[in-house]
C-alpha cells in the first residue's frame, strides 16, 4: 500500500519534469555511517558520506560522477545499486515496462528483478575476478543466477557471444583470469556486466587500474558497446581528462554533496562553481607549453564526519563572503541543464581548462 | 657494447648522475626477469629529469639500483652508476664514485643515501612509522647524516617543515604520521627528505596517491624547492601531464629499456619512436573532441617472463619491420641535436641479440 503510494507521488514528479527520457533520478540521496565509541559502542556521530545528493541521467547518456577521493562518489554509486541501503532520499528508476519505482526503499525480493537492468563494472580487474573461476563460470553466472538459464551448453553459448562482442576471443572461455593481462580483464568483466542485458551501467573508475596504453583501448569499447546496446552510464572517475572523453554530462561532488552538474563541455569551459574550477585548473595538462596553470587550493578536503559550517568549500574557497560560512547554498539550475550550488554563481566570472576563459 | 648517448654535451656543468648501461636482473627459479636491461642517462645540476613508463618499465628498478636499495633476488649484474659527491671539484670529470661498486650496506653508500641522494617514496603512508612522532623521525635522519646536537636537529626540522608549507610546524613535530592529511603528510616526506640538503632528489610516484587539488599543491611546491635550491631531481611517474609540467628532460621507458630520451618539449611536440607517439595519441587529451574513438596501442604489456626477442615493443608497434626489430635490440642513438631514440627507423642494425 504505501510502496503503490510512493510509486504515484514519484510518477508524478517526474512528469512534473515532461521528459520521459530520464532513467534514473537520484533526489536528496543520504548515507551516513554512524561513529560508534566505547564499550556501549554508542553513536557519538555520524560520517556523512552522502549528504543530499540529487542528479538525474538520461537513457543512453553517460553521466560522469567527479571528485576527489572520500567525496561520497563510490557511496553514491553503491546506493543507487542497493549494494548499500541509503539513509534517505529516492532514486527512481525507469524499468523497461516503463514503470517508476523508487529503489531506495524496495525489499530485496522486489529488487531481484531490477537487478538485470543495473550492472556495475568495478574499479580493480585483479580484485574483482575471482582466480579460481573460468572465464565462463565468471561471465555465465549472472547468466545462471539472474537469467536461470540452467543448460550449461545454451550458456557456454551466450557466453562465447559475450566474449566476441568486448573483444577476446571465445577459445578463452576455459582460462582462468591470471592468464590475462589488466585490460583484458577489464574487458571479462565488461562481458560479465552485460550478460544479463542491463539498461544501466555503473562504472565505478573503470579504467584507473589500467596501464596507459591499454586505457584508450577500454575507453573505446565502452564508447561502441554503449552505441550497439543503447547503454547508460554513471561514469564515476577522478581523471578528469577520461571523463571529458567518454562523458555526455558530469556532476562534480565535494564532501557528500553535488556543487555542479552541467553538460560536459559546459562544465569545462564555463565551470560556474569556484570548486570545479580549482578542480580543473589542478589537471596537470600533458603539454609542457601550457605551464604555470596550475592553481593549487590552499587547505585540505574537510572530514564529512565534521564538514564546516555554510556552505562546504567556503574555508577554502577564495571567492567567500560572509554569507558562505553561514547559509549552504542549493543546488539551482542557472541555465538549462546547468545546476550549480553557489551563492555567487551568477556573479563570479571563473576559468575554465587550459587556463583560458571561455574554452578553446 | 651499447654506445653511450651524448646527451647535451655542450652544457657547460658535467653530470651529477650519469647512468650507464645498467643492467639490473632479478633471477627467479622461473628464469631471468631483465627489470632493468641496458639503461643510460645523465642528470645534471638544477635539472629536473622526468622518467615516464608504464608498469613493468623498470623505472623504479632504475632508482632502486641507483639507491643501492634493490631487494633479493634483484642484482645489478652490468654498468655503471657514476655520481658526483658534493664539495667535489665539478670540472674534473674522473672525480665520480660508482654506486654500483659500493657495498650496498657500506659507510659509504649510508652516507650518500638520504644525505646526498634522498628519496620521496610513492606512499606517504608507509613511508613514515605510524609509532614515533613526525618530529623523532626527521630528527633521526638529521642525526645520521650531520654532526649537530639534538636541539639544533629540532630547529632545523622545524624550519624544513615550515619551508614546505606545513602550518605550525612546532605543533606538527610531535603528531603521528596517521593524524596527518595526505597533503601535509606528501609535505612531511618531503621535509624529511630534503633536511640534508641533498644534491639529487629522487621522487618516485609522489602523486600517485593522492588527489589532483593536492598533487598541484605538491607539485607546485617541488618546482619552488627545485629552484631555491638547484638541485636535481629525477622524478618517476606514468602520467604523460604531470611529466609535462614538471621536468626538463624526459626518458621513456618501456620493458626495462629506454626507448626515447630528449627535452620535455620535443618528447611532447615531436616524439620520434613510434611508442612515444603511440603513448600521446592515445591519451584523451583535455583539448580533444570528446566520444571519438581514440586510437589505441594493440595488445598489452608482455608479461616479464615472456619478454618479446628484439625490440621489446614490436608486437605492438605499428612501424614494425619485419626480419629486423623482431631479430635485433636496437640502441639509443641520437637522431637530432637533443633527441635520442632506440628505433630502427633512425638507424641501421649495429647490435644482435
Amino acid at each position: 500500500m504505501l510502496q503503490d503510494l510512493a510509486n504515484d507521488n514519484c510518477r508524478f514528479t517526474v512528469d512534473t519534469r515532461s521528459d520521459d527520457r530520464f532513467l534514473l533520478e537520484v533526489r536528496d540521496l543520504k548515507k551516513y555511517f554512524p561513529i560508534k565509541k566505547g564499550f556501549l559502542r554508542r553513536v557519538v556521530g555520524q560520517v556523512r558520506a552522502v549528504d543530499g545528493v540529487s542528479f538525474y541521467i538520461r537513457e543512453g547518456e553517460t553521466l560522469g560522477l567527479v571528485g576527489e577521493s572520500g567525496c561520497g562518489k563510490t557511496t553514491t554509486a553503491r546506493c543507487i545499486l542497493r549494494a548499500l541501503n541509503p539513509t534517505a532520499g529516492q532514486i527512481l528508476f525507469r524499468t523497461a515496462s516503463g514503470q517508476i519505482v523508487d529503489i531506495s526503499t524496495l525489499p530485496e525480493r522486489e529488487l531481484r528483478p531490477l537487478r538485470r537492468e543495473m550492472q556495475m563494472i568495478f574499479q580493480d580487474p585483479f580484485g574483482s575476478l575471482n582466480p579460481r573461476m573460468n572465464l565462463l563460470d565468471i561471465v555465465g553466472e549472472p547468466l545462471l543466477v539472474i537469467e536461470g538459464i540452467k543448460s550449461r551448453k545454451e550458456r557456454s553459448e551466450r557466453v562465447a557471444e559475450l566474449l566476441q562482442l568486448v573483444g577476446l576471443r571465445p577459445e578463452y572461455m576455459q582460462r582462468y583470469p591470471h592468464a590475462f593481462s589488466g585490460g583484458q580483464r577489464q574487458r571479462i568483466v565488461i562481458a560479465r556486466a552485460l550478460a544479463v542485458n542491463p539498461r544501466l551501467v555503473v562504472a565505478d573508475e573503470p579504467v584507473s587500474a589500467l596501464d596507459v596504453s591499454v586505457r584508450a583501448q577500454v575507453l573505446n569499447l565502452m564508447l561502441e558497446l554503449q552505441r550497439r546496446l543503447h547503454l547508460t552510464y554513471l561514469f564515476v572517475a577522478h581523471d578528469l581528462s577520461v571523463v571529458k572523453h567518454i562523458c555526455d554530462r558530469v556532476a562534480v561532488m565535494y564532501v557528500g554533496k553535488i556543487v555542479e552538474t552541467a553538460p560536459t563541455n559546459e562544465l569545462f569551459y564555463h565551470p560556474k562553481h569556484p570548486y570545479t574550477a580549482a578542480l580543473m585548473s589542478a589537471v596537470p595538462v600533458p603539454d609542457p607549453r601550457i605551464r604555470s596553470a596550475m592553481i593549487a587550493l590552499e587547505g585540505d578536503v574537510p572530514s564529512p564526519a565534521n564538514p564546516p559550517s555554510g556552505c562546504y568549500f567556503h574555508p577554502r574557497c577564495p571567492f567567500a563572503v560572509d554569507q558562505c560560512s553561514q547559509e549552504a547554498p542549493a543546488l539551482e539550475e542557472i541555465s538549462p541543464d546547468h545546476f550549480v550550488s553557489c551563492h555567487r554563481a551568477r556573479e563570479l566570472e571563473l576559468v575554465g581548462i587550459g587556463g583560458r576563459p571561455g574554452g578553446p | 657494447m651499447q654506445r653511450i648517448p651524448t646527451i647535451e654535451m655542450n652544457k657547460p656543468t658535467t653530470p651529477i648522475l650519469s647512468v650507464r648501461n645498467l643492467r639490473t636482473y632479478f633471477k627467479l627459479e622461473e628464469g631471468t626477469v631483465k627489470a632493468v636491461d641496458g639503461v643510460s642517462f645523465d642528470v645534471y645540476p638544477g635539472q629536473v629529469v622526468g622518467i615516464v613508463g608504464e608498469s613493468g618499465c623498470g623505472k623504479s628498478v632504475t632508482i632502486k639500483s641507483v639507491l643501492r636499495i634493490v631487494e633479493k633476488p634483484g642484482e645489478i649484474v652490468a654498468g655503471e652508476i657514476l655520481f658526483r659527491p658534493r664539495g667535489w671539484s665539478s670540472n674534473v670529470s674522473d672525480q665520480y664514485i660508482d654506486l654500483a661498486r659500493l657495498d650496498p650496506r657500506g659507510k659509504e653508500m649510508r652516507a650518500i643515501r638520504g644525505g646526498e641522494i634522498a628519496l620521496i617514496p610513492q606512499e606517504p603512508m608507509a613511508a613514515f612509522s605510524p609509532v614515533h612522532t613526525i618530529g623523532n623521525q626527521i630528527i633521526e635522519a638529521i642525526l645520521l647524516h650531520q654532526k649537530v646536537s639534538r636541539e639544533q636537529a629540532w630547529q632545523i626540522a622545524v624550519e624544513r617543515l615550515r619551508e614546505v608549507g606545513v602550518p605550525s610546524p612546532e605543533q606538527r613535530m610531535h603528531t603521528y604520521s596517521w593524524e596527518l592529511s595526505g597533503g601535509l603528510r606528501q609535505r612531511a616526506i618531503i621535509a624529511m627528505a630534503l633536511v640534508c640538503n641533498p644534491s639529487l632528489l629522487i621522487a618516485d610516484e609522489p602523486t600517485t596517491a593522492i588527489d589532483v587539488t593536492t598533487q598541484a599543491q605538491v607539485l607546485n611546491l617541488l618546482r619552488s624547492l627545485q629552484q631555491y635550491h638547484n638541485m636535481a631531481i629525477i622524478f618517476i611517474t606514468h602520467d604523460l601531464g604531470v611529466i609535462a609540467q614538471v621536468a626538463d628532460f624526459v626518458v621513456v621507458m618501456y620493458l626495462g629499456r629506454v626507448m626515447e630520451t630528449g627535452l620535455v618539449d620535443d618528447i611532447f611536440h615531436q616524439p620520434q619512436h613510434p611508442y612515444t607517439q603511440a603513448l600521446l595519441r592515445s591519451i584523451p587529451s583535455i583539448h580533444s573532441p570528446s566520444q571519438v574513438i581514440l586510437p589505441t596501442i594493440e595488445g598489452s604489456i608482455p608479461h616479464p617472463f615472456n619478454r618479446p626477442p628484439g625490440c621489446p615493443f614490436h608486437p605492438r608497434c605499428s612501424e614494425f619491420m619485419p626480419d629486423i626489430c623482431d631479430r635485433h635490440l636496437p640502441a639509443v642513438h641520437p637522431v637530432n641535436e637533443r633527441q635520442s631514440v632506440s628505433c630502427f627507423l633512425y638507424h641501421r642494425v649495429t647490435e644482435t641479440e
